[in-house]
């Protein structure tokens, strides 16, 4: 009985002890992990809306009935000076590695793309993994408008006035960010018509 | 065994990576930019200096029965700080080192080290084990890192070191690439290992007399 009970007592003493301390760690860095995270994204937020001064999150009851089957996962109202100047959306699309998460903004007065930036991605590195660099993000900048659906072109490709070209030997990946780019063209749409103005 | 040799043991004579060929899936997997090699590398040597002290201190008290699950227990609580220290200070490495870092529990050269050495020896010298094995890890990983940055991406540490002309040779940076470096790495260093050894047990023949064969 005894060298039974002896190795479970040590265990669980162990266990209690390393428990113990990372509840001490985790009580130190939850704030510090929470604030930097928040101050990530609305910096993120801000530098695809740079003329707005505060964002503010719709209820998902005021835009989930707008349109089904969409990869937006949250909605904000961008306002300056009080005044709405657009929408800025947190969307989630299947990559080539996996989930990419984005944030899109689109202008309130003429439904077209204020700007793209990339949250997190698990694309290849090298090829996929250049939709985060600002030559690919920036050929987003001012496409759109009412009604207007995007196409992707390959690298190189004869473009019209709503294609991305896509990065070289990394379709795929291309193709998510501009399919992300739609569902928040399309939402906007719907918000505008649908009587939520900015 | 002195301190100094317990330290070069772990960087040279048992380097993990290059000569016990352990923690293969980090080694393989981050190795595609030089941060990442440094990034992994210190994390993981934090973690085994930790354990390693730990374990050397519990010795005596953990029974043989459950040291393993002891073993691993200490090992994660210790990843789990390593994890949140690193969200919370150093975000950039959490994003770019991700999913590797949890990975770091189940890496075999911080078991190895506790059931292989902690366990049987001091704290001082159990400490220096660890930072040893650490470094050893870490240079490798760097070593590894840069040679596939610098071919595959054609910068070091994010910095473009050739012209505009340069193409990089991808290939270097995705998963293949990472097999070849690993296996060059892995060979150049038996080579190294093999001319001392031979240097050691055959000296330089004398001159036979009478000249030429």
């Amino acid at each position: 009985m005894r060298e039974q009970l002896r190795p479970t007592i040590v265990l669980l003493l162990i266990c209690l002890a390393m428990t113990f301390c990372l509840a001490l760690v985790n009580g130190a860095t939850v704030d510090v992990i929470a604030a930097r995270q928040a101050a990530d994204a609305s910096a993120k937020r801000l530098e695809v809306m740079p003329q707005a001064d505060e964002f503010t999150e719709l209820e998902s009851a005021e835009w989930q009935s707008l349109v089904s089957d969409s990869p937006v996962t949250a909605v904000y109202q961008a306002k300056a000076d009080g005044a709405a100047v657009g929408y800025v959306y947190d969307v989630t699309v299947d990559g080539y590695g996996g989930a990419v998460s984005l944030i899109i903004a689109v202008q309130a007065d003429d439904l077209t793309l204020s700007g793209v930036r990339v949250l997190s991605h698990q694309e290849t590195a090298g090829l996929g993994a250049k939709i985060v660099e600002k030559d690919f993000l920036d050929r987003f900048a001012g496409k759109g408008g009412p009604t207007t659906v995007l196409n992707v072109i390959r690298s190189g490709g004869a473009a019209g006035p709503d294609s991305i070209e896509a990065i070289a030997s990394a379709t795929i990946s291309s193709r998510a960010v501009v399919n992300a780019a739609n569902a928040a063209l399309k939402l906007s749409e719907a918000l505008v018509n649908g009587g939520v103005t900015p | 065994m002195t301190l100094y040799r317990t330290l070069r043991n772990g960087i040279i004579d048992e380097n993990p990576t290059l000569r016990l060929v352990l923690g293969t899936c980090p080694t393989l997997a981050v190795t595609t930019a030089a941060i990442n090699g440094v990034g992994m590398g210190l994390a993981t040597t934090f973690v085994l200096i930790c354990s390693n002290i730990l374990i050397s201190l519990l010795r005596r008290v953990i029974p043989d029965k459950v040291r393993i699950p002891a073993y691993v227990v200490i090992i994660a609580s210790f990843v789990t700080i390593v994890q949140l220290l690193l969200e919370a200070y150093v975000p950039v490495l959490h994003q770019s080192l991700g999913l590797f870092i949890p990975l770091i529990v189940v890496n075999c050269i911080i078991l190895g080290r506790a059931e292989a050495f902690a366990s049987k020896n001091t704290v001082l010298y159990s400490a220096v084990d660890g930072l040893g094995m650490g470094l050893g890890f870490t240079l490798a990983l760097i070593a590894m890192s840069s040679l596939r940055e610098i071919v595959g991406a054609g910068t070091i540490f994010g910095v473009a070191i050739f012209g505009q002309n340069w193409h990089p040779m991808l290939m270097v940076a995705l998963p293949p690439g990472g097999f070849l470096t690993y296996g060059l790495l892995i060979g150049l260093m038996n080579k190294l290992q093999l001319v001392k050894v031979n240097l050691k047990t055959h000296p330089a023949p004398a001159l036979e007399e009478g000249g030429a064969k």
